[in-house]
């Protein structure tokens, strides 16, 4: 098997370029800092759900007219179960608390020359190693191919999407109310 | 508009506004999502073929990913994107003290710590099968149900671990 160093052009150059914007956003949003990301889950700083919460708020909404009115293109949900999807992010959550980064934000923050982001990144090739080694026996009693599952929240609850988009941009402003009185302990 | 981009730090409404853009740019005109914790493995098997020439052909799961027959991909290329836009938006803002205290050599503790947390990242994301970009946010807008388990295993077991750790390590931790 020869293995190209380049990928289609058209995929190479877009990468880069959505990457970039990407890579732009976490660094002004501060969650390339790996205080942030813990601050998060010390409950101090809640940076990490506002970004989220907005960009699935934002992202969903848009999807939805583009789906509906211009383009019935079909979703690209990425292919696990739901078990492995639950067990799997309470593993990348012990190492999120741990390190402080997730792997998209630790590059950001190798822009920042963070020690930290180094370690984690060497600590991840080890990590990405070892799962190569005991993927046959996890893709056998985690993700066997029938339990495979892409379903939508609202293909699941039998509710409009902008239900849920609703429920979440209230979420939003519960956040953004507990945080404006303070009942959210400031960090600093 | 330059003032803004110079700006160090933005409202985390307008970041995660633009993510949910970022998203749709990348749906509507390359039929891709966002997704980091692959380019990992590609980055792992890179490494490994150089010291070992059989290492893709002997293992099944670093193939599964180089099924497009190139090392640098939507994927890779994504990551690497993250890199320069996070260093262009540095090198716009004013510098200020938390990119020296990011700079700032860390202690042995701090750096196994992190080694540590590294490993439990990419394990936990491989095997949910996505990280925050291709669950959290890719998939949260999608509304995937596995998406939002993921999120909520990760916040599950997150947040009583980022507490312990404080309580370990202290100074060392954050």
């Amino acid at each position: 098997m020869t293995i190209n160093i380049f990928g289609l052009f058209a995929e190479v150059v877009g990468g880069l370029f959505i990457g970039s914007l990407f890579g732009f956003l976490l660094q002004k949003a501060g969650v390339t800092d790996f205080r942030t990301i813990k601050n998060q889950l010390l409950l101090k700083d809640f940076t990490v759900m506002k970004v989220i919460l907005s960009a699935i708020v934002t992202g969903s909404l848009g999807l939805y007219i583009y789906r509906n009115f211009i383009n019935e293109q079909s979703l690209i949900i990425n292919s696990t179960t739901l078990k492995a999807a639950f067990y799997g992010g309470a593993i990348f959550g012990v190492g999120m608390a741990t390190l402080g980064f997730c792997p998209g934000t630790c590059i950001g923050a190798l822009a920042e020359k963070s020690k930290a982001a180094f370690w984690g990144i060497a600590g991840m090739l080890i990590g990405a190693f070892s799962y190569s080694k005991l993927a046959t026996f996890i893709q056998k009693h985690f993700k066997p191919q029938e339990s495979i599952c892409k379903t939508t929240l609202d293909e699941q609850l039998g509710v409009s999407p902008l239900i849920i988009i609703l429920f979440l941009a209230f979420f939003i402003v519960i956040i953004k109310t507990l945080d404006k009185k303070n009942l959210i302990r400031k960090n600093k | 508009m330059k003032k803004f981009l110079k700006k160090e730090k933005w409202s985390p409404y307008v970041v995660g506004s633009g993510i949910g853009a970022v998203f749709l740019m990348s749906y509507i005109f390359f039929k891709h999502t966002l997704g980091s914790s692959v380019s990992f493995v590609k980055l792992t098997a890179f490494l490994h073929q150089i010291i070992d020439q059989n290492a893709v052909k002997e293992n099944p799961y670093y193939q599964d990913y180089l099924k497009s027959l190139a090392w640098i991909d939507w994927q890779v290329a994504l990551v690497m994107g993250i890199f320069f836009g996070a260093y262009l938006s540095i090198k716009f803002s004013k510098k200020t003290d938390r990119f020296c205290k990011n700079k700032k050599n860390i202690s042995i503790r701090a750096k196994l710590l992190s080694l540590i947390g590294g490993f439990f990242v990419i394990f936990g994301a491989r095997f949910a099968g996505g990280c925050t970009s291709g669950h959290a946010i890719s998939g949260g807008i999608q509304l995937a149900l596995s998406g939002y388990l993921f999120m909520a295993g990760v916040f599950l077991a997150g947040i009583p671990t980022a507490f312990l750790a404080r309580k370990i390590f202290r100074g060392d931790y954050i």
